[in-house]
């Protein structure tokens, strides 16, 4: 009996299901044009209107270096002109992102930033959260979202980086763009090919059952990275998204794409033995997608929730891929920072192969 | 009859899903380099004991030996030995035939001349072509074509001719012919009986699941108008389909 290569019937079949791809019109207008559209439109947002208003308390400090950044900072507006019920009343009516305090301790120097969010504005209030841990992380390197507390005050040069709104937008858009498209092209790709008998075609020669998901699985995943690192590269270029540390980031953005892809993926693979037909994709494909958009905290902070649901809104797979790409992305944090996330990311990976393996249908 | 070799031989196949029995215990051999047809109404189990013959689908009870290999313990050897055609299959779409043929050749993990295949098939003008634009005949041609690429011992044809015009039936069924003179065992399904009659050596007619006869059409057709059959019709020297093929000629058409 001859010895048959898998191997190289991987890399074979790979690559006609890349080429099968990447020659159908309808998978590069989605998986490419759509996600630059996204980024065109919020891009051109950002350019116009980039700032987050920020209502400063009449208890705050209006000195001190701590007080001098967030003035630095681009991406906020300080209203200090309007007294505090004003800025109570505009915080509920969303006109403001957040409403801030400094105060400095006068024995231990501590200085704390108060800061007060809002349901109507829960977006705002998520980003500026980020700008002020971010800026807080940077005077005391330790990371606490809520009520943050900066420990010395002897650092006084902490430059404000320039924060352009897309650096917020770029990397939960690009999240999103990785799990629709992990999730619906794929299920949508094996679906047409189950109906057809490709599948089945492909299942008749000698190769293992497990060669032929696979080279779907890496074909679509090549065209998803080629997608993400396009979405990148535009919104570096086009739209001056900040890559902190070069093309450090850049790889380490892609790498964390390249593993939120592989869960993704795998539940793709799910739901595309879970649906029977293709009234039932859409249906089921949402359900795998819409609460994860809604709770992984790329558009609404996962605080804002009830305590059960921020319980199951940590646990996500796109909430550990949010949470990773964010400080990758956003704080320039290493891969080796975020492991703990990527190894969520992991365990989600496992169990959605484990669960694809058995229920997978080929017909 | 001369001695021959037998290919595939089917022993006690039993299929059965949930309550309904499908295939119930059907035994029969076929003959190295004949044309093998398995005939019988729609639901009669064809496309089923094809597909358990095939591997492609697991049997409840019993064995099937093709070239001394079991499909229970070596299913993998066998789909390297056979070509498989399935009724309505399609193919990756946005790929050529050519890419395609490329393609089934890594998966049977074998060398192939692509061109050389499609000119057998008589498609060597459409190898830049993509399967979903060829007519109808062209496709069941292009799908008889890929079952060739891995030199198969018997293929495997699941109503190959179903919905073609007569003009492509006949092309086919001399592609047919002209793949079993090279050698190659073929096993058939089909509805139709001209087409047994003219293409198969011999036949198994199943219905629920059993095989009620197995013998060379002429057999059969002298078996029954031995036991005093007559059609009620007196029979005419032509029919309308070959009245049909001398007005329209055999020449297959564009679509």
């Amino acid at each position: 009996m001859k010895k048959q290569n898998n191997i190289k019937k991987l890399i074979s079949l790979t690559k006609y299901n890349f080429l099968s791809t990447m020659r159908n019109p309808s998978a590069l207008f989605f998986g490419f044009l759509f996600p630059l559209i996204f980024i065109l439109v919020f891009g051109l947002l950002g350019q116009s209107s980039g700032k987050y208003e920020v209502g400063v308390l009449s208890s705050s400090q209006k000195s001190g270096s701590v007080y001098e950044t967030l003035t630095k900072i681009e991406a906020l507006q300080l209203i200090t002109d309007k007294n505090d019920d004003e800025l109570k009343d505009a915080l509920k009516k969303g006109q403001l992102a957040v409403l801030v305090s400094v105060s400095q301790n006068a024995e231990t120097q501590k200085v704390t930033i108060d800061l007060q969010t809002s349901s109507a504005s829960p977006q705002g209030g998520a980003i500026v959260s980020n700008i002020l841990e971010n800026i807080t992380n940077s005077i005391n390197g330790q990371a606490n979202p809520n009520a943050v507390k900066v420990a010395s005050l002897n650092i006084v040069n902490v430059e404000g980086r320039r924060y352009n709104q897309i650096d917020f937008i770029l990397p939960g858009q690009l999240n999103f763009s990785l799990l629709t498209t992990g999730v619906f092209t794929i299920t949508f790709s094996l679906l047409t090919l189950r109906k057809m008998l490709v599948l089945k075609r492909m299942y008749a020669t000698p190769t293992p059952k497990g060669v032929i998901l696979m080279s779907k699985v890496l074909s679509s995943m090549m065209v998803a990275l080629l997608q993400a690192s396009l979405i990148i590269a535009v919104g570096h270029f086009a739209f001056g998204f900040t890559l902190v540390n070069g093309l450090l980031t850049y790889l380490s953005m892609l790498f964390l794409a390249l593993i939120g892809l592989i869960v993704f993926l795998g539940l793709g693979l799910v739901v595309s033995s879970l649906a029977d037909s293709e009234d039932a994709v859409s249906p089921i494909a949402n359900l795998v997608t819409l609460p994860q958009l809604i709770l992984s905290g790329a558009f609404f902070p996962i605080d804002a929730f009830p305590d059960f649901l921020q319980t199951i809104a940590r646990l996500l797979p796109m909430t550990f891929l949010n949470d990773a790409m964010r400080s990758v992305a956003f704080e320039g944090a290493s891969l080796i920072d975020v492991w703990p996330k990527m190894l969520g990311l992991a365990v989600w990976g496992i169990i959605t192969y484990v669960v694809a393996v058995r229920i997978f249908k080929w017909e | 009859m001369d001695k021959k070799n037998i290919i595939i031989s089917v022993r006690n196949l039993v299929k059965k899903y949930g309550d309904f029995i499908a295939v119930k215990g059907i035994s029969f051999d076929v003959y190295e380099g004949e044309i093998f047809g398995l005939l019988g109404p729609n639901g009669a189990g064809k496309t089923t004991t094809l597909e358990i013959i095939e591997t492609l689908r697991d049997e409840t009870e019993g064995d099937v030996i093709i070239d001394g290999h079991s499909i229970n313990s070596d299913p993998l050897r066998i789909k390297e030995i056979i070509g498989i055609q399935l009724q309505a299959a399609g193919f990756q779409p946005g790929l050529t035939l050519v890419e395609t043929i490329n393609m089934f050749a890594a998966l049977y993990d074998v060398q192939t001349n692509a061109l050389k295949l499609l000119d057998l098939v008589g498609l060597k003008d459409k190898a830049g072509a993509h399967f979903d634009k060829l007519s109808g005949g062209q496709k069941q041609r292009f799908s008889i074509c890929t079952t060739l690429i891995n030199k198969p011992k018997v293929i495997f044809l699941d109503e190959p001719t179903t919905g073609l015009d007569p003009q492509s039936r006949r092309n086919l069924w001399e592609l047919i012919k002209d793949i079993r003179s090279k050698g190659t065992t073929v096993v058939l399904t089909t509805h139709y009986m001209d087409e047994a009659e003219v293409l198969c050596d011999r036949i198994a007619i199943i219905d629920s699941g059993e095989i009620l006869k197995i013998d060379t059409p002429d057999n059969l057709i002298d078996e029954l108008v031995n036991s005093g059959f007559k059609k009620p019709k007196s029979v005419k020297e032509a029919t309308l389909e070959d009245v049909f093929i001398n007005l329209t000629g055999r020449e297959i058409r564009a679509e």
